[in-house]
């Protein structure tokens, strides 16, 4: 039988079926996303960026392709609002009240099962993602550890490789990682409590 | 300068590789990761999906209530206008000796049919335009 591009999304009340049954350690791994995804952002905390990207998908305005695991789908999203939002930010006078754009990731974007890599960089976006980065230095400089983690990643060294290529075991790398999160996270709370 | 457009920028890199961490991460690893217990995490959670939810239904609501407007508006603005031919005829004559109307109706003679009833809907139409709370003059 022919497969339309409908059947190759999940619906409404699937996203919300699939997000129903997540178990604390999915959470815990979404929240941990989240922090990460929303370095950065002035005005919003991790919590409002994996909402945002949770209600774009139950209000069907972004797309969620069959096969793609939810914490590259709901990546790819929190990238997208908070790029969004950033540049709101720099444009300015900042609307607190405002609806992301879906223009930047509509339903007819596609993300495939591995899509953990980037296709859609633009000049302005790369910009973006260099200040962003830039952003990430300044939270965790003097970490020499976690410095180095993130050096690798932007390298585009992951997880064993990159244990290996720093020299480390990996309940080392697992506490570097810990401190680097922990590094973004207590911004997220200050402004949850400003 | 030139900038690479399939260069993936630093900070996306950095949060595909933590992604592939948090995906191959075990459940234990994850909850010591967000640093809270896991009850309480799980019940964030699904009130964020609640709230999440909720959201995306008020939304909903919106553009369809936006849609529905703008529907409204459109037929006011073009929708066709019924009548038959002796109606629209009737209603022209009409309107050439009414005031509030200056169009040639005067030539009703030689009209067409269907010039006729182009005529009657743009009248039709001027006159919802003009005296919108106007009720139907045929």
């Amino acid at each position: 039988m022919h497969q339309t591009d409908d059947d190759a999304k999940l619906t409404p009340p699937e996203v919300e079926a699939v997000f129903r049954a997540f178990t604390a350690a999915d959470w815990a791994k979404a929240r941990s996303l989240s922090h990460m995804a929303s370095a950065g952002l002035a005005e919003w905390s991790a919590e409002d960026l994996l909402q945002e990207a949770i209600t774009c998908l139950l209000e069907g305005t972004r797309a969620w392709k069959r096969g793609v695991h939810p914490l590259v789908t709901i990546k790819v999203l929190m990238r997208s609002i908070a790029s969004n939002e950033r540049k709101k930010e720099k444009k300015g006078p900042i609307d607190k009240n405002a609806v992301v754009d879906t223009d930047l990731l509509d339903a007819e974007d596609e993300l495939s099962a591995d899509a953990t890599g980037t296709t859609d960089t633009t000049p302005e976006g790369a910009a973006d993602g260099n200040s962003q980065y830039r952003y990430l230095e300044k939270l965790i400089e003097g970490d020499d550890d976690v410095e180095l983690l993130a050096m690798a990643w932007a390298d585009g060294i992951r997880g064993k490789e990159a244990c290996g290529d720093l020299g480390w075991d990996e309940k080392h790398y697992e506490a570097v990682r810990q401190r680097l999160l922990r590094r973004v996270a207590p911004l997220d709370k200050l402004r949850k409590t400003a | 300068m030139r900038t690479d457009a399939k260069t993936p920028r630093p900070f996306d890199k950095v949060l595909d590789a933590f992604v592939e961490d948090l995906i191959a991460m075990s459940d234990a690893q994850a909850l010591g990761l967000a640093g809270v217990d896991s009850a309480a995490i799980l019940k964030d959670g699904l009130s964020l999906l609640d709230r999440a939810k909720a959201e995306a239904g008020k939304r909903r609501l919106a553009t369809a209530r936006a849609r529905i407007e703008e529907a409204r508006a459109d037929s006011q603005r073009t929708g066709p206008v019924e009548a038959s031919v002796i109606e629209a005829r009737e209603f022209l004559l009409g309107a050439a000796n009414d005031g509030r109307y200056t169009l040639a109706a005067r030539d009703l003679q030689e009209m067409s049919d269907e010039d006729a009833l182009r005529l009657y809907s743009q009248m039709k139409r001027l006159e919802r335009e003009v005296f919108p709370g106007k009720k139907d003059s045929t």
